[in-house]
């Protein structure tokens, strides 16, 4: 990009500030200069030389500070946004203690393989060069048998990930008794990745690395290296079951930035449609394009991922000039590994100049630097938001990142609240290493490495757990100790990755192909590719001859088709336990166990394009049924909220209930850091259980990741915010951007102007006073 | 809040994983029934003591079990003392390893007047283990040589582990694992060589009842839980009889490494290859018989020992008398254009390997030595 400045680069593309009206809100995020500190006194002279021959003089401060605290032998969490030198944070530390004692070993967590591969090439390229006598090993599924012995016995630095740590090295840890005995430092990088679900197991796989090296004698101290979040320092102590010193000052420069927010322009006005996030999304994705920009589009799905690609591809589609040479990829999870890393590469070296992509290349995969990012619809967090921003920008030359309003409420609220949005600060990361399924299946894990003696301290509830291991027969208590007392291997069944393991394949067996495309979790796939299904993959079209549950198999045929599918899932929900309750003038709530069962009963086909509903399908797949926690917010009639909604009738209560409970769903993921897609709602105008009307918020994670918990906490400030864009939307009658549409189905006797009214009235209620504190 | 344990046991019962999950029966206290022989040497651990009688020398020749590292650790190879070997075999509470799999039963068998005596140790439930591997750890004294059929990838890694995690002592001694040499010679010929497929083939015995090594485990599991299971006496015949069979095949395939005419169901070619660094006369013998009944393999190893030897007359004769394939007929070019100074025959030769040879690179290098010897022969230098 040859131009300098911000403003300049927005100009040359879409025309000076305010000529667009489409752009609500331009942003300029001023550059930053780097301050800097001396290289330690006690530097190795070696790591020094190492140094300025890759051209550095000076650290930039916050690794000065990372490296005087990890030497102190105090466990650090450093925040740095990306292309910082974070890295140096870890690697200065960790290669003094190695240089200087001859023995010490440390240990490198990455997500995937991928970060540890980028990671091992940088050690062994800049940090080291060779020069210094420190043996870097990664040690992942891809590291052939041969080179296994060589990387547990020689590598002083081993590079894996927590899937490789939980399933590979923690069971076989009598094979790595040199390496656990001289344990110095574990460095876990990308924290921030670590939450929900995955972060819960990977804080058990923390609590049995911690305890095998105890075994060995060693406690290493952790280095914790993550993103801007809310919670830094609470999320690292939760990972690693011990205090940190927070690191959050950040020296390095930063090249000038511009965000600016697109809202689509309204189509109908007296209804609130706009054109859509898509639609709107591809055209600017095509105008940065065709002037050499490289652009990288984020997208909220797999489906749309892939869809709004096509259309990015069909409207490069041009078989004289090679499709204008510009050639755009989908990026997803889904896709075989080999193929994510070839679109990597052609990122990296320039032969593709155009990616569209889920959340999957927030985390740190180098793609090299890119010049735009285009945002289609709020990724769910603010700390995911500024990660994808942060995709575009290199360290010097001006970067755009362009968020393109969906029609949903959380995104409107957003673009008509710049200030809110610019001046927040980022959401918490959360995860609950007590999930009582992962950590149940960590203590499994964990009795297969060594047998628990009595007393011994692992997490919340050991003894309950083993107790309950050995009702099944996994272990066995005798002499004082548990004993692991099955044929298997616990960790080989259990995935970090989700609650669930197990994964459908999908065979493409078009023509007797039978090759395999894909791979989808069991619960998604009920949603995603049952039977006559649409499924895109790359661009090209696959309907769904047969999806076998029972054998984790789905058989697909390339067909060419003109609408995608989307299934319509019904929800039902009982309450098992409440194990703590609160009250407001406004509301109730209650906290605890639920079953959720969900079924897909049938699905719309949707047009390309236009995005019209061209008819119906049935799903015949069994229910999925979950425990999991919940919050639930009751109206009884002596809450405020009840009293509005007792005085209306019953069609427009369920009504009302119905687009509060929407609005609220849609607003929370911004209050929890958690994907929109992680919380389920299910509401009643008068819930069995409760006997009052109720809305149940619930956690799509069997046995919960703290969502719940979190989302009682912040129920004033998600009333207020709810409160907000469904009062005070322009729109006549209701519309998608505040209560939302799918009330009318059921209930489209109620006129939109009363229900509008009303939930408006219902939710004022809510939120008028503060929460008086629960029990 | 609801504990833990109903929280998960709630989860249990909407998976319904419950119903097919075994009901631990209650354990038999005092009441055991001891199994077959077995006396307790300490608490936990049982010991039985069984004797088979065989015809053993006293004098064993290991050379071909061993590795280098460990034939110069050990004095004369080719004439250890028998009362010096500890035939050793484990049996484990899984197949797949890792730290929760554990070693139950060990026996170990020594050379004694008229046979072997084979020691076994079986724990009565986990908390035995330390006191089984503090016994296995006195068996195996200073002198011992182990000798075990795929102990080194398999039992020694596994008892190497446990002794770490019980913080003890592994012995580490001389370690002859027979079962390379053994596929050495039968792999060709017998296919399978698990211990009782050859326990069958070779020694021509079979086993009266047996357990399938996969069984075993969860034998040893509901022997635990339960304090009785009758199929334990089966688990610990297999152990004792699996360790007396090792002897025996030891002695056997020895026997086979020094006279290699012993038996007819011997690979030659992987014999003889072993024994051309050994004894080259006897290799080539071995060889010369195996080409003689139409082995090719054995040929072109009989080829590659010739020429270690110097012999190239006999390897041209050997070469000739192989089917023709690439690489003869390549080397007999070589031979024919530098040695015997006659380009057309090498010609000749190289022309009928090119059609046969489907490697690229092999293919353009053939080509290259056509166009070379088409040139020579035009114009003699």
């Amino acid at each position: 990009m040859d131009t300098d400045s911000a403003t300049g680069f927005f100009a040359k593309t879409f025309g000076p500030p305010g000529s667009d009206p489409r752009f609500v809100h331009v942003e300029s995020i001023p550059p930053r200069e780097g301050v800097h500190a001396d290289f330690p006194r006690d530097l190795d002279p070696r790591l020094a030389r190492a140094l300025r021959g890759r051209g550095i003089e000076r650290l930039y401060v916050h690794q000065a500070r990372s490296y005087d605290a990890a030497r102190s032998g105090r466990n650090v969490c450093v925040v740095t946004p990306t292309a910082s030198g974070k890295t140096l944070c870890y690697n200065l530390p960790v290669a003094q203690a190695l240089l200087e004692s001859p023995s010490a070993r440390a240990l490198y967590l990455f997500p995937t393989k991928a970060l540890s591969q980028d990671q091992q090439a940088e050690l062994n390229e800049l940090a080291l060069g060779g020069e210094l006598p420190i043996r870097v090993a990664t040690y992942d599924g891809d590291t052939p048998s041969s080179l296994r012995a060589a990387a547990r016995d020689t590598g002083r630095i081993v590079i894996t990930n927590p899937d490789m740590l939980h399933s590979g090295v923690l069971p076989n840890h009598p094979k790595w008794i040199k390496f656990f005995s001289d344990l110095r430092y574990v460095v876990i990088d990308e924290m921030h990745g670590y939450r929900g679900v995955f972060g819960s197991h990977v804080a058990n796989v923390v609590r049995r690395l911690k305890r095998v090296a105890a075994f060995y004698g060693a406690r290493p101290s952790f280095i914790l290296c993550s993103a801007t979040i809310g919670n830094p320092e609470e999320l690292a102590k939760r990972l690693i079951g011990e205090d940190v010193e927070l690191v959050d000052v950040n020296g390095a420069p930063s090249a000038p930035k511009l965000v600016a927010f697109c809202n689509p322009p309204l189509v109908d006005p007296v209804q609130g449609i706009r054109k859509s996030t898509a639609t709107e999304s591809v055209e600017l994705a095509l105008r940065l394009l065709r002037s050499g920009v490289k652009t990288i589009l984020f997208a909220r799905s797999r489906v749309r991922v892939e869809l709004i690609a096509s259309y990015l591809n069909d409207a490069l589609a041009n078989v004289w000039t090679e499709n204008e040479r510009i050639r755009v990829e989908p990026y997803r999870s889904g896709l075989l590994p080999n193929e994510r890393r070839a679109i990597e590469k052609g990122l990296r070296n320039g032969e593709i100049q155009g990616v569209v992509s889920t959340n999957a290349l927030e985390l740190g995969i180098d793609i090299g630097g890119l010049d735009a990012a285009v945002i289609a619809g709020f990724p769910g967090s603010f700390a995911s938001f500024w990660q994808q921003a942060g995709r575009a920008g290199r360290r010097s030359g001006a970067s755009l990142a362009v968020f393109v309003a969906s029609s949903n409420p959380l995104d409107q609220y957003i673009v008509a609240h710049p200030d809110y949005f610019f001046g927040r600060d980022p959401e918490s990361a959360r995860l609950d290493p007590d999930n009582p399924y992962v950590y149940a299946d960590h203590v499994k894990c964990a009795a297969f490495e060594l047998p628990f003696a009595e007393g011994e301290g692992f997490g919340p509830d050991v003894e309950g757990a083993l107790s309950f291991l050995e009702e099944d027969g996994h272990v066995r208590k005798t002499g004082g100790r548990w004993f692991w007392s099955s044929q298997g291997y616990p960790s080989e069944g259990i995935s970090l990755r989700s609650a669930m393991a197990d994964n459908v394949v999908i065979v493409d067996a078009t023509e007797g192909r039978d090759a395999v495309i894909g791979e989808m979790d069991r619960p998604s796939a009920k949603e995603l590719i049952f039977d006559d299904a649409v499924y895109i993959h790359r661009g090209r079209q696959f309907v769904v001859l047969k999806l076998d549950i029972e054998n984790r198999l789905c058989k697909v045929e390339e067909r060419e088709v003109n609408y995608y599918t989307d299934a319509v899932v019904k929800t039902d929900l009982k309450v098992l336990s409440v194990d703590a309750e609160g009250s407001s003038p406004g509301y109730a709530w209650s906290l605890g166990d639920v079953l959720v069962r969900s079924q897909a009963e049938k699905f719309k086909k949707i047009r390309f394009h236009t995005h019209e509903n061209v008819g119906y399908g049935e799903v015949h797949q069994s229910p999925e049924e979950t425990q999991t926690r919940a919050a639930s917010l009751l109206f009884p009639p002596g809450s405020a909220g009840g009293a509005v909604l007792a005085k209306l009738s019953e069609a427009e209560r369920a009504a009302a209930v119905s687009s509060a409970a929407n609005l609220v769903r849609q607003i929370a993921p911004v209050f929890l850091m958690c994907d929109p897609r992680d919380l389920g709602v299910s509401e009643r105008s008068r819930d069995p259980h409760f006997e009052a009307p109720c809305i149940h918020l619930y956690d799509r994670y069997p046995g919960g990741t703290g969502l719940a918990e979190a989302l009682v906490e912040r129920l004033p400030e998600i009333f207020a915010a709810a409160l907000e864009r469904g009062g005070g939307c322009a729109c006549e009658s209701g519309c998608p951007s505040c209560i939302g549409v799918d009330w009318q189905v059921p209930f489209a006797q109620v006129p939109g102007r009363a229900v509008k009214a009303s939930t408006r009235a219902f939710l004022a209620a809510c939120a008028g006073a503060g929460d008086r504190a629960g029990s | 809040m609801a504990s833990l344990k109903e929280r998960l046991r709630r989860a249990r019962e909407i998976a319904g994983a419950r119903a097919d999950a075994p009901r631990p029966e209650p354990r038999a206290h005092n009441d055991r029934n001891m199994p077959e022989g077995f006396e307790r040497a300490a608490p936990g651990l049982l010991r039985r003591e069984t004797f088979f009688a065989l015809e053993l020398p006293e004098a064993w020749n290991l050379e071909p079990f061993l590795p280098a590292a460990d034939l110069a650790s050990i004095g004369e190879p080719r004439a250890v003392e028998g009362g010096r070997l500890r035939f050793f075999d484990l049996e484990t509470t899984g197949l797949s390893g890792g730290a929760g799999t554990i070693a139950f039963l060990a026996a170990v068998g020594r050379v004694v007047e008229g046979g072997v005596s084979v020691r076994q140790w079986l724990i009565e439930d986990w908390p035995g283990e330390p006191a089984l591997l503090a016994e296995l750890a006195r068996d195996l004294d200073e002198e011992a040589v182990l000798v075990s059929y795929n102990g080194r990838s398999f039992d020694v890694p596994l008892a190497r582990g446990r002794f770490v995690m019980n913080r003890l002592r592994w012995p580490e001694r001389p370690h002859a694992d027979i079962l390379h040499a053994c596929r050495r010679l039968w792999r060709r010929t017998l296919g399978s060589c698990s211990l009782q497929a050859l326990e069958s083939a070779v020694l021509g015995a079979e086993r009266a009842a047996d357990i399938p090594g996969a069984e075993i485990p969860e034998v040893f599991i509901a022997f635990a839980r339960t304090g009785r299971d009758e199929r334990m006496d089966l688990v610990a015949r297999h152990n004792a009889r699996d360790v007396a069979s090792l002897a025996l095949l030891a002695l056997e395939a020895a026997r086979v490494h020094a006279e290699p005419f012993r038996r007819v169901d011997v690979d030659p070619a992987s014999l003889g290859a072993w024994l051309s660094r050994r004894d080259p006369a006897l290799a080539r013998s071995v060889l010369e018989t195996g080409f003689g009944r139409g082995d090719e393999r054995a040929g072109l190893a009989l080829a590659a020992l010739c020429r270690r030897e110097g012999d190239e007359a006999a390897r041209d004769a050997v070469l000739a008398g192989l089917e023709p394939t690439p690489f003869t007929l390549v080397e007999r070019a070589k031979r024919a254009e530098h040695a015997l100074g006659d380009p057309s025959a090498a010609l000749e030769l190289a022309e009928a390997a090119l059609p046969l040879e489907r490697r690229q690179a092999a293919r353009a290098a053939l080509e290259r030595r056509i166009a070379r010897l088409r040139r020579k022969i035009r114009a003699p230098a």
